[in-house]
């Protein structure tokens, strides 16, 4: 190959090197990881969603017993399958010890979400306690994740755990779900918010399962700045803390951005806060005339660019 | 297929090729980018600890790529910015310049938008040039800029001559988008150039009696010559595996490496669209609408008409009479009940000329057009290439190792599956969602086996270990948010924790009381 040509005769690697990487490269094998991880998520997905419809299509045939025989089945053989795989428990990432396991895991954990809807829907398992029905799928999939080191896992454990306290959290949802005029909502999104930060920042110190950090950091601190912009925008009264609220968290992940080199959390400062100030400038009347607020929204606009092309810059210079 | 066996003596270096030479034709410095995919590769190969690290600082102190390439997020903010500023920008602009737009028509409006391209462009080349941005989400955007406010600034210009004939436009925008990814390497812009021929060639093929009959095999010649020139040009299977994505190493095209594996995907696409089986039947119904208005010959739309004229004309008699009897107001309430069960026919006769009629002449077009449809010549054939052409892919995609083929096969294989589900529904849509996923999870579950015997690994070249030693962490985490999103819906409904609707200020109003 030329280039390794290039590489040896400019003395920059060994001739035996480039024997090595001459016969490494042509030896290479072909990689279907992502194109065979793709089969297994669609036919997860699809069987999930099959066993579902099946059930409530074919109730009046197979009878309310053999449904649930074929879902606790379904589920027990997942997790089981996954359990028989898992390696002992570490606070570190675990491997499974063969790739099926976090599928089997996937799916057993669905069909649990399957059966525990078709016990409510036909036998009113849990009454009227509807809080039950997302607490037990919370607490469930939060051992789960844990145990077996499966982060999709623990971002349903977090969802299910959002829901229970009636805040929609994934991120789109965040976002369109949640009506955060209603105050209670608006109090338990910040909690529930700064929780999951708090416990994801604390994880990381003690360096228990560091790489969950991202996935509670991730969640946490959207829903506490969607909930912060919300007050923002609808809390007149209290405008000033928000604001304050705001300015104090977007300067807090910037920094947790460029000291851990995490830029999602740059961008989603970045946006958020973004966003507040254009409101709140909007919000004082100083730009109420249409080329005074273009104007605004073009030099805001350089100076994030500016911002982000800087932040970069500096992020990559300590690294 | 000279130059690859003149490659392959080293007779030919790459910078020798005249097409290097030419400026105009590269945005970013070829040489950074060739010294980038050397950098890659040695990262590659210090990560597998086969270079000191001594040698790693070496290689790259002698192929510098002084690019400017932030990390993905932060090219995803620069681009949505870049792309808010040029719109604010221009939108200021065009409020200085209004009263001039007002009196100018659509050819003003062209030379404003060709103006504003002439600025984009311009801080595109000096952010490529001066700034060394490479893919940075500043020359994404502007790049785009560029091209639309060109190519809307010419169609702008025409807008009088052409009208909306949309062929035109589409030629109009094919070579400024051809120009653009060759300057730019660009695989989106590669992608709309590509989209931009096909439709040319559908455009002006339907306007020929034959072309329409030939249109499938029009599309799969066109996709197949575009598959042959990009495999020449990229040559991606004979490059070394391990530079695979790479800059294909020692290809005098690679440059475009990544136009050209765009090109050979999407050829393999449209050259199975050509024959899909659905976009040729209801492409042929569409095409040959024997219904259509202008063309009007059915006897049964015909009759209707003729009944909807004679609703007509018996409202027109009842509300004479009606004038008539409210006219004589000597016997006021006996011709008051005749007025109004004479209103209630007008009502009704209105109501079946509205709706029945409406619907029986709909009716009679759709079954007029699956006439058309069921009449698709060659039926057999195309039903056949449905379900054979993907199946093709895979095999050739795994004898060859080519990964725009296998995707091209996997892609195809599920619109396989969509055409035979809409023309064979299959009884219970749960059953045969239940038999497909424990299908393609026993089938994964099968490959990953036998991939991980190191015997066939070795004969086959095929392997299920990851390309990179660990799979990156970012995409483990979007793939977790992903499956939340999912998911959320499949969760039980939570409480009603005292929310109420109404007196939502954000996000419209009770949309947030459904969780």
């Amino acid at each position: 190959m030329p280039l390794l040509d290039e590489l040896l005769r400019r003395g920059l690697i060994s001739a035996e090197q480039h024997r090595y990487f001459t016969r490494a490269a042509a030896a290479k094998p072909f990689s279907l990881n992502g194109e065979l991880q793709a089969v297994l998520y669609a036919g997860v997905l699809l069987l999930s969603a099959g066993l579902g419809g099946l059930i409530y299509q074919n109730l009046a045939t197979i009878g309310h017993q053999a449904v649930i025989g074929l879902l606790v089945g379904v589920t027990f053989a997942g997790f089981y399958y996954a359990y028989r795989n898992q390696p002992a428990f570490s606070v570190t990432p675990v491997e499974p010890r063969t790739p099926l396991a976090a599928y089997a895991l996937l799916l057993g954990c669905l069909s649990f979400l399957v059966l525990e809807g078709y016990l409510q829907a036909q036998y009113r398992f849990f009454g009227p306690r509807h809080g039950l029905a997302a607490f037990i799928p919370a607490v469930l999939f939060l051992g789960l994740a844990y145990y077996f080191d499966h982060r999709g896992v623990l971002s349903l454990a977090l969802t299910a755990l959002a829901a229970w306290a009636g805040v929609a959290i994934t991120p789109l949802d965040a976002l369109t779900k949640n009506d955060f005029a209603v105050p209670s909502l608006l109090y338990t999104a910040l909690a529930l918010g700064a929780g999951l930060v708090a416990v994801g920042r604390y994880q990381s110190r003690r360096g228990i399962k560091k790489h969950f950090t991202f996935t509670y950091l991730s969640f946490g601190g959207n829903l506490l700045l969607v909930a912060t912009l919300a007050g923002l925008f609808t809390r007149d009264d209290q405008r000033p803390l928000y604001a304050a609220l705001l300015a104090g968290l977007v300067f807090g992940f910037i920094a947790y951005a460029r000291r851990e080199h995490s830029f999602f959390f740059l961008l989603m400062a970045v946006l958020y806060g973004y966003a507040g100030v254009t409101y709140l400038v909007f919000r004082s009347g100083i730009a109420d005339n249409f080329y005074v607020a273009l104007f605004y929204l073009v030099l805001s606009c350089g100076g994030v660019i500016y911002f982000l092309l800087n932040s970069h810059k500096s992020a990559s210079r300590e690294s | 297929m000279t130059y690859v066996v003149a490659m392959q003596q080293g007779y030919l270096r790459p910078s020798n090729l005249r097409i290097n030479n030419l400026r105009l034709m590269k945005a970013y410095n070829p040489a950074w980018l060739d010294a980038l995919a050397v950098r890659r590769l040695a990262g590659w190969w210090r990560r597998k600890n086969w270079l000191t690290e001594e040698q790693l600082r070496q290689i790259e102190a002698r192929y510098p790529a002084p690019f400017f390439t932030p990390n993905g997020f932060v090219r995803v903010g620069l681009f949505g910015f870049t792309a808010f500023f040029t719109l604010c920008a221009t939108g200021l602009a065009s409020l200085f310049v209004h009263p001039l737009l007002d009196s100018g028509g659509s050819a003003a409006f062209g030379v404003l938008y060709l103006l504003y391209g002439v600025g984009t462009g311009g801080a595109l080349e000096y952010f490529i040039r001066r700034k060394h941005h490479y893919r940075s989400g500043i020359d994404d955007a502007l790049l785009y800029f560029t091209l639309a406010l060109g190519i809307g600034g010419l169609a702008s210009l025409f807008w009088d001559a052409w009208g909306e004939n949309v062929r035109w436009y589409c030629l109009l925008a094919l070579p400024i988008l051809i120009a653009g990814a060759i300057r730019y390497a660009d695989r989106l812009v590669t992608a709309l150039a590509y989209a931009c021929l096909l439709t040319v060639v559908v455009l002006f093929g339907i306007r020929f009696g034959w072309g329409r009959w030939l249109l499938p095999f029009v599309g799969m010649a066109v996709s197949a010559g575009l598959y042959g020139m990009a495999k020449r040009g990229g040559n991606t299977n004979r490059t070394a595996p391990s530079y695979e994505g790479g800059a294909g190493e020692g290809q005098p095209f690679r440059y475009w490496a990544g136009c050209l594996w765009t090109v050979e995907l999407l050829a393999l696409l449209t050259f199975y669209l050509s024959g899909n089986y659905f976009t040729v039947r209801e492409g042929h119904a569409a095409l040959n609408d024997t219904t259509d208005y202008r063309q009007f010959s059915n006897p049964e739309i015909e009759a209707i008409e003729q009944r909807r004229e004679a609703y007509y004309a018996e409202i027109g008699r009842l509300q004479t009479e009606n004038d008539g009897l409210r006219a004589d107001s000597l016997r006021g309430s006996q011709n008051q009940a005749r007025i109004d069960a004479n209103q209630q026919r007008i009502e009704a006769n209105y109501r079946r000329r509205e709706t029945l009629l409406y619907r029986d002449i709909n009716t009679i077009r759709l079954a007029e057009r699956e006439r058309a449809a069921a009449n698709v010549p060659l039926a057999g054939f195309f039903l056949g290439y449905t379900f054979l052409v993907p199946l093709l892919y895979l095999i050739a995609a795994l004898r060859r190792r080519s990964r725009p083929v296998l995707w091209a096969g996997m892609l195809t294989l599920v619109l396989a599956a969509l055409t035979y589900v809409r023309y064979f529904p299959p009884p219970s849509s749960a059953i045969a969602a239940t038999a497909v996923g424990t299908l393609l999870i026993g089938l994964a579950y099968l490959s990953i086996r036998l991939l991980q015997k190191p015997a066939v690994e070795k004969r086959y070249r095929l392997t299920y270990r990851a390309d990179e030693d660990d799979p990156s962490d970012e995409i483990r985490n979007a793939e977790a948010g992903l499956l939340a999103q999912t998911f959320s819906n499949r969760l039980p409904t939570p409480p009603d924790q005292g929310t109420q609707f109404g007196g939502g200020d954000f996000g419209g109003g009770g949309a947030g009381t459904r969780y």
